[in-house]
């Protein structure tokens, strides 16, 4: 076993929380984020969207002191992020659209973006459907050797496949379950979606200022993605099976 | 539901054309699911290709509700409904409160919304919606689940329906091209009829004249044979 793996072992959640953290980028692929809520000002260090120009794929910046969500969904995972992993910078890459045209190539042409930006954590609160299943899985793999950790929802809807990433074993696959966020979650094996996370009625901020309570996949999510931040920021350089291994070893039984 | 079979299915399923068996049963399904959740009120939306947006076809629970709500026009993503279309995954949402503690309710509404989306394949199909007004009621990962159970079987019935209907009009083409066919076929007997009942002379000269075709017809087929041997395209 590594050195840094067993010292990642040997520390509780709450010792490591209040340690000395370095920062972490996190990506969140989602719907943008209100750059401009009290909880979030500040936090947004990039912000991008991605839309098909002549039929081609195209990354453009947005700018980070303005409201980039379309929907609201990004908001609220971004803020669910802060609240566990005060160590977060997050980079916000705004996939989903008013329109959701694009879908699978548009969310292809983040990840690849992703992956030219080496951002340590990518967390994607969304499914895909598998008609761009080899772009998705490449674009995944191509992180994962790069040490990056993809956390990805499991698809809600119990029919039509868990959805991608997060069926991918180079990716974090994320289930609801009934435990209390963040430090609380089991780790399944044999299966693709590894770990069952808290996201029932988090309390979560809300685009526009405010905020509610939310429940889904798309919540449990980003509560994983905390916990990488706050891993890796106290450990620089864990790798992603390292990562699975210290969730494995930190799951409840 | 996309093509003009669904946009009829949509239209009658609205109220335009009369209730079919596929939209009592979606009704049926619909008032079942909002009762396993324990909400109030419940909601069909089907996704309109042509406007590209959900529209309300039912609500159970309240028909104050549905009077008013049937018709009306959801874009996706906006609130609940739409988030659950544009994500295409089931949302629950609650109020809205100035604080994190969740004091100050900063607007009206429901208590509890749970909203799931119908897909076939890869397909749009709509969002099933339920609601509470009961003070403190939330909706949590059992509705959620729960609901998204019964979300995935009202797309088994709108596909099948959607399907049903394709099927019933493509059989109705098909009719009506064999009807147009042979009325062409009578159209052709009595025109010769006529000719050689006004005019017996031509007789030889029509018989010519269908050789020639015959000939001319014939010879295509030999040609294109030629260009397409038997077993290749």
């Amino acid at each position: 076993m590594t050195s840094i793996l067993r010292q990642a072992l040997d520390v509780s959640w709450e010792e490591l929380a209040k340690r000395e953290l370095v920062p972490v980028d996190v990506a969140i692929f989602d719907s943008g984020i209100d750059c401009t809520h009290p909880a979030l000002t500040g936090r947004i260090a990039e912000s991008y969207g991605v839309a098909t120009v002549d039929g081609r794929e195209s990354v453009f910046t947005l700018p980070t002191d303005s409201n980039n969500d379309e929907f609201g969904h990004g908001t609220a995972v971004a803020s669910i992020i802060t609240r566990i992993a005060p160590n977060a910078r997050l980079f916000d890459v705004r996939v989903l659209g008013r329109d959701n045209t694009g879908g699978e190539e548009i969310l292809t042409a983040a990840l690849n973006h992703g992956v030219e930006k080496r951002w340590p954590v990518l967390n994607l609160s969304l499914a895909a459907g598998y008609r761009m299943r080899g772009e998705l899985d490449a674009a995944c793999e191509a992180a994962y050797y790069q040490g990056q950790i993809v956390v990805a929802a499991k698809r809600n809807i119990p029919i039509g496949g868990d959805g991608l990433p997060a069926e991918f074993s180079s990716c974090i696959g994320v289930d609801l379950g009934s435990y209390e966020p963040p430090f609380q979650f089991a780790f399944r094996t044999g299966t693709p979606i590894e770990v069952v996370a808290g996201g029932d009625g988090v309390t979560v901020a809300v685009r526009g200022g405010g905020w509610t309570t939310m429940t889904g996949t798309s919540f449990a999510t980003p509560a994983v993605s905390g916990l990488c931040a706050l891993l890796l920021g106290a450990f620089p350089g864990l790798l992603p099976f390292e990562i699975k291994s210290i969730l494995r070893a930190r799951a409840i039984p | 539901m996309s093509d003009e079979h669904g946009a009829r299915w949509l239209s009658q399923a609205i109220g335009l054309g009369g209730a079919g068996l596929e939209v009592q049963a979606s009704r049926r399904l619909l008032t079942l699911a909002v009762g396993a959740v324990n909400a109030e009120e419940g909601s069909l939306l089907l996704w309109d290709e042509q406007i590209e947006e959900l529209r309300f076809v039912a609500t159970v629970g309240n028909d104050e509700s549905e009077a008013v709500l049937k018709g009306q026009r959801v874009p996706l993503g906006k609130g609940i409904t739409g988030l659950a279309a544009a994500t295409r995954a089931v949302q629950v949402g609650a109020p809205t409160y100035a604080d994190i503690q969740q004091t100050e309710r900063l607007a009206g509404g429901p208590e509890a919304v749970v909203a799931a989306p119908l897909i076939a394949g890869d397909r749009l199909l709509g969002v099933m919606t339920a609601v509470s007004f009961r003070p403190g009621q939330r909706f949590g990962r059992e509705e959620a689940s729960a609901y998204g159970e019964f979300a995935a079987v009202m797309s088994v019935v709108l596909e099948q329906a959607r399907r049903l209907d394709a099927v019933a009009s493509l059989r109705s083409e098909t009719d009506a091209a064999a009807t147009g066919s042979a009325a062409v076929e009578r159209e052709i007997v009595a025109r010769l009829s006529r000719i050689i009942g006004d005019h017996p002379n031509v007789l030889g000269a029509v018989a010519q004249l269908f050789e020639a075709i015959e000939a001319l017809v014939q010879g295509q087929s030999m040609r294109h044979r030629r260009a397409h041997p038997r077993g290749r395209p």
